[in-house]
């Protein structure tokens, strides 16, 4: 049985640098028409790039230490052994700490469709996935502690009423 | 029925082990005679190749793999299979196969305690696991602040007024369709809607921009509806951005009354 990365997976790093050729391109571009602009959109993009690496920094450590102390196994057995309150519970917090591009869980999330794992619970950790804890101080150094904080609430509240009209509408209601 | 168990030792008494890749020992076990075969998964492959050590295990014949953790982008291609994997399972090989054999894996006994010291090779395995996710985002972060560079010199604040007109359900809605289209790490969004905001672009637009960048996914859609049914993915795909449209909207009040 090949297991090799999937196509989805190939595909997102075609696109990535695919972005970034089109990106050098455009300043390619860009130089040769007006070179003053290029140099001014560097300058730009560069204090920009300076002005994120602490944030990053931070951003890093506490990605280091949510992948040392939480295990996806741990967010699996979350997801597939709750139900009701403690369910919805569960499947935020899986959600919230889930790590990786979304297309990774898809596999495994229709595994537990399968298995009955109800919709609700599908879609409420696809939601809940919004929530970025490790990236939270970037979003702080961005926009503050209040828009981060209140923004972060909101989706969070929301997430059982977007999985509420998930479940609402999908073939297996 | 052959079962594989990733192991500490070579024997039945031997305990599991924690992480597919890091265990000394594959466990081959015949469930009808209980005959079992200690494979060094050295043998197998190399560490940093757990899915050629996957391969081979499969290669063997066996129908499950039980294991204290399996990273998702190994289980992956084995969900939907007919595979069986146990993930999350600790304890003596013999107890957990006797559990598994009564189809009683995942009772209270097996599960993982909840803390314990973390060992070298797990700390490493964390640092280089976080280094490579955020190894993987530089690409596109990169090109993502250049392109800012680009707009801050080319795009006059004029012709973003003119598509965000402070409007908040025009600019939610506005921002919650460019969110869906575009995707990436969500650091990127924080860039864009910084640049959008120091150019007069409204909170609604910028909120529902940086919820939708999440949530909402249109260029994975197919994906989503490849595993999980178009019915759930295209519901769920609209009930986020209504929702995302909503969010933007109270957020931007409840951030008016500070």
């Amino acid at each position: 049985m090949p297991l090799k990365k999937s196509r989805h997976w190939k595909k997102g790093t075609k696109i990535k640098w695919f972005f970034v050729f089109v990106t050098l391109l455009l300043y390619g571009l860009v130089y040769v028409k007006a070179p003053d602009r290029a140099y001014s959109s560097l300058r730009t993009s560069l204090r920009v790039l300076l002005q994120i690496v602490f944030p990053i920094f931070i951003a890093f450590v506490v990605k280091f230490f949510i992948n040392l102390y939480l295990s996806p196994a741990d967010m699996q057995k979350m997801l597939a052994k709750n139900r009701g309150i403690r369910g919805l519970v569960f499947s935020s917090f899986a959600g919230v700490l889930s790590m990786g591009p979304v297309f990774a869980w898809y596999p495994l999330l229709k595994d537990f469709r399968e298995k009955g794992v109800p919709d609700f619970y599908l879609a409420n950790f696809l939601t809940s996935r919004a929530v970025k804890p490790f990236l939270f101080p970037v979003m702080v150094y961005y926009f503050g502690w209040v828009f981060s904080i209140v923004l972060n609430m909101m989706i969070l509240v929301s997430s059982p009423l977007v999985a509420v009209l998930t479940s609402a509408f999908s073939e297996r209601n | 029925m052959k079962i594989a168990v990733a192991a500490k030792g070579r024997d039945l008494d031997s305990e599991t082990c924690g992480r597919f890749g890091f265990c000394p020992y594959i466990l081959v076990i015949d469930l009808e005679t209980m005959e079992y075969e200690a494979i060094p998964t050295e043998s197998l492959g190399k560490r940093e190749e757990p899915a050629k050590v996957l391969a081979s295990i499969l290669g063997l014949g066996v129908e499950a793999i039980i294991v204290g953790f399996m990273s998702p982008r190994l289980l992956a291609p084995l969900t939907g299979k007919g595979f069986d994997v146990v993930t999350g399972v600790s304890g003596k090989v013999g107890e957990v196969v006797e559990a598994y054999r009564k189809k009683k894996l995942g009772s209270a006994i097996f599960e993982i305690p909840a803390s314990r010291k973390k060992t070298r090779q797990e700390i490493r395995w964390a640092l280089r696991t976080t280094g490579k996710e955020f190894l993987s985002i530089i690409p596109v972060l990169v090109s993502v602040i250049l392109l800012v560079g680009l707009c801050e010199t080319f795009i006059n604040r004029k012709f973003l007024l003119s598509i965000f007109s402070g409007h908040p359900l025009k600019d939610s809605f506005m921002g919650a369709l460019w969110g869906s289209i575009l995707i990436g790490n969500p650091v990127n969004s924080y860039v864009i809607g910084d640049m959008l905001l120091k150019n007069g672009v409204s909170l609604y637009a910028v909120a529902a921009f940086l919820t939708t960048w999440v949530t909402v996914g249109l260029i994975q859609l197919p994906v989503e509806i490849e595993t999980l049914g178009v019915r759930f993915a295209i519901s769920r795909t609209l009930a986020s951005i209504v929702v995302s449209i909503l969010v933007a909207i109270i957020t931007t009040v409840i951030i008016g009354a500070f």
